[in-house]
């Protein structure tokens, strides 16, 4: 079954520019994510995953700039190229289509406000029409139940309410949204939302939702700390879904519940994820597919039961190889990372590669289909393919 | 529902909050009248406003405490208001458990209570009961000027007088208004600038950034105190009135130190995770700045600018002591010391002239100072749980 990409990103360039030199940290990676699939993107620290992952939403902040290449998302509205959009149409996309979770649960919430105002908080940037929405069906009610002082204070809300929805810019909105008691009104909303909240996080199985919502990000557990953040992250439905890292700073039982959730929430929301991590068990255990990245390259794309089956790039081999065993002798790879201020020429991987044939240092790979669904960019298979066509 | 049957009892406690609100701002209006209804020019009408400021003023929070007691939905904001109302119990026991932050607020307050009460305290009137021109102007009898040497505390002067016959205890009460207005627009003026430049530079950086810190190193190049009194001196050449000029430059020298604080608090918060995420979901620059950063910042310049309230009413004083402050027979502690100065050589003999105005800007400085560490103590989430 084919399914249709929700992400492509090709030909994606990116460079450091810092004082020891020029670092190249993407050197023209292409990925496709197909919609409603968890894909693990793996690789050793400083490969370039969280690069690539902050790409899609366009965020690399200085000294990090894109040099070429596109990332487009198959929208609502067809496709868009996100790294050539206008800055107020991004705003709409980041949290909305593709949203984001992050390694560091804590550092992720902001100490000063409650968790509740920060989900809120992503409520109101995308959603504020349905909730004033909500809140003028509720009033309408209030208004028939009601009598005296509080249907009076309900209908006068209710005015305003609608007004907001016709005219939010008109002049009466600006002087009583600002007034201490005039303001009321936006209450209304803001109960709408702390609902939506609270059954938000009942959906992640946060137990005791009503009162998690007022509390502060210091007073969660880790645990309960990236539930809170993958809330935020879900609050739109986001039809592409970003975890970065988001079990490496929790223990391993933990760990295992948000991967289940993780598994969960797409099955009932059907996002894509693209799940970076350097766990190749966790790889193993949640996605769909692989890609692996070695030194601002992808190397290797394929399905999860080949790849652990039979990896084809010698990198994907000798990662798998140094997991450490019970009983075996550990196995590490050869040499050094490589510096991506000057990196190894052609292939990257050459000067620690077992294979390494001599056009290994002058020509780099290209991504090809090596069987079906397997990609790998390495020359004992490009040789390979050139050898059938040859023969055939 | 019963609500219907009584009476008082239709007001929301909105209504009565604003009830509240509109009281206290008829309060306050009738005590700014107080202090500058004393000035003639401003004519016989002014008895009459007050009467009806105060009278209006007492009468509408007296009835909103009443309609607030008594409001269908008390319960309501009762339950609304608790978590605060906890965390200010709160505060206040951390007050009450370290004498120092006591002493601190228990001077400051002193002093406010002093600003508040001067028109009682020290009444702006002359001998013969008529109004004074302007009430910080401390009187002095024409014709008794050239009475040139100190008298010694008495029944009629509390603190004596000093050079020129000038009253010291009008002066020193009338001092504190000085002293907390001076202290108020330089810290307001010097903290929007620095928050609005040190946020800019900080968060965008770059260019910008460059701009702006430069701008400020040029001026934190110039001793301080040279640099206002040159800037005093040049707007004194074009008709400025001398206090006015005295505030505008001390808000001058003031503000690069604040724009630098923020900057490297804004520095330091921009990059945590917390900005990525919020950027993550859709935020605005804007929102981001004022809704992440800002409150992430902020407390750091809240306390340096506590602690500077003092320090600039001694930075104001020092002017008025060169002789470039407040003119000579202004209600301010330093000019009141400027004038002692030719008595201070003579040991204690004249004690009187300088020990009352030192008093009052040693204690006030003092009271700042402490009530800075309190603010610390109390805003600073790393001591406030301590």
């Amino acid at each position: 079954m084919k399914q249709e990409n929700l992400v492509e990103i090709r030909d994606l360039y990116l460079n450091f520019y810092t004082y020891d030199g020029v670092v190249q940290a993407l050197d023209g990676i292409s990925l496709d994510i197909k919609r409603g699939e968890i894909i693990g993107l793996v690789g050793e620290t400083g490969c370039g995953k969280s690069v690539t992952s902050l790409s899609t939403l366009a965020m690399v902040i200085s000294p990090g700039n894109i040099e070429g290449g596109r990332v487009e998302l198959n929208s609502e509205k067809g496709k868009v190229d996100i790294l050539n959009i206008k800055q107020s149409e991004l705003l709409k996309i980041r949290g909305r289509e593709i949203s984001m979770i992050f390694q560091e649960p804590r550092a992720a919430l902001n100490p000063v406000y409650t968790v509740g105002d920060q989900i809120a908080e992503v409520f109101y940037h995308h959603r504020m029409e349905e909730l004033i929405k909500a809140a003028i069906s509720e009033l309408e009610n209030e208004v028939k139940r009601t009598k005296g002082y509080k249907q009076s204070v309900a209908r006068r809300h209710l005015a305003l309410l609608n007004q907001v929805l016709k005219n939010p810019r008109s002049l009466k909105l600006r002087f009583s949204s600002k007034l201490p008691i005039l303001r009321g009104y936006r209450n209304r909303v803001k109960r709408v939302t702390r609902r939506e909240t609270v059954e938000l996080l009942r959906l992640l199985r946060i137990p005791d939702p009503e009162r998690v919502v007022d509390m502060y990000p210091h007073e969660l557990s880790g645990g309960m700390a990236q539930r809170v953040v993958i809330a935020m992250a879900l609050t739109c439905n986001p039809t592409m879904l970003i975890a970065d890292e988001p079990t490496t700073s929790l223990d391993v039982t933990v760990q295992m519940q948000i991967l289940h959730l993780i598994r969960e929430l797409k099955n009932k929301l059907g996002s894509s994820i693209l799940y970076v991590t350097h766990d190749l068990g966790v790889v193993a255990e949640t996605c769909e597919r692989v890609a692996v990245m070695y030194a601002g390259n992808i190397v290797e794309v394929a399905e999860v039961m080949p790849f652990f089956k039979k990896p084809m790039h010698p990198y994907a081999q000798a990662l798998l190889q140094s997991i450490p065993r019970p009983g075996q002798k550990f196995v590490s790879i050869p040499g050094t990372v490589p510096s991506l201020i000057s990196p190894p020429t052609g292939c990257r991987f050459h000067d620690r590669c077992r294979y390494a044939l001599e056009m290994c240092p002058q020509v780099k790979p290209p991504l090809i289909e090596a069987e079906e669904g397997h990609f790998v960019a390495c020359h004992l298979y490009t040789l390979k393919e050139q050898y059938k066509s040859l023969e055939s | 529902m019963n609500v219907q049957k009584n009476k008082h009892a239709r007001l929301g406690y909105r209504t009565a909050l604003g009830e509240i609100a509109v009281g206290i701002v008829w309060a306050v209006a009738w005590w700014i009248t107080w202090i500058f209804g004393l000035f003639p020019s401003l004519g016989d009408w002014v008895p009459y406003v007050q009467i009806g400021a105060i009278v209006a003023g007492v009468a509408l929070i007296g009835k909103g405490l009443f309609d607030l007691r008594r409001a269908p939905d008390y319960a309501d904001l009762k339950k609304g208001i608790q978590p605060t109302l906890k965390e200010f119990r709160f505060t206040l026991k951390k007050i009450r458990g370290s004498p120092l932050s006591l002493m601190g607020v228990s001077l400051v307050s002193f002093f406010v209570a002093i600003a508040i009460l001067a028109p009682v305290l020290a009444p702006p009137f002359t001998p013969e009961g008529y109004p004074l021109q302007d009430p910080f102007l401390i009187y002095s009898n024409p014709q008794e000027t050239y009475v040139t040497t100190p008298q010694p505390p008495s029944a009629q002067y509390p603190f004596g007088t000093t050079t020129g016959k000038i009253n010291l205890y009008y002066g020193c009460i009338w001092g504190t208004i000085y002293a907390f207005r001076l202290g108020l627009i330089v810290i307001v003026s010097v903290l929007v600038i620095g928050v609005v430049l040190g946020l800019i530079a900080g968060y965008y950086g770059g260019l910008i950034d460059e701009v702006i810190m430069r701008f400020t190193d040029i001026i934190l190049a110039f001793p301080g105190l040279i640099l206002t009194m040159a800037l005093i001196v040049a707007l004194a050449r074009r008709n400025w009135s001398r206090i006015d000029a005295a505030i505008l430059g001390i808000v001058l020298v003031g503000w690069p130190g604040y724009t630098r604080l923020i900057r490297g608090e804004v520095l330091r918060v921009k990059t945590e995770d917390y900005v990525e995420a919020s950027k993550a979901s859709g935020s605005s620059d804007l929102r981001i700045m004022l809704r992440h950063v800002l409150p992430n910042a902020i407390y750091p310049i809240i306390i340096v600018a506590s602690l500077d309230f003092g320090s600039i009413v001694l930075f104001a004083a020092a002017l008025s002591f060169l002789g470039l402050g407040a003119p000579p027979r202004y209600a301010d502690w330093g000019q009141l010391i400027n004038q002692a100065g030719p008595w201070i050589s003579y040991g204690l003999q004249y004690w009187w002239t300088f020990i009352f105005p030192g008093i009052f800007i040693t204690l006030f400085c003092l009271g700042w100072n402490l009530l800075g560490d309190a603010f610390r103590d109390i805003l600073d989430p790393l001591y406030r749980r301590k």
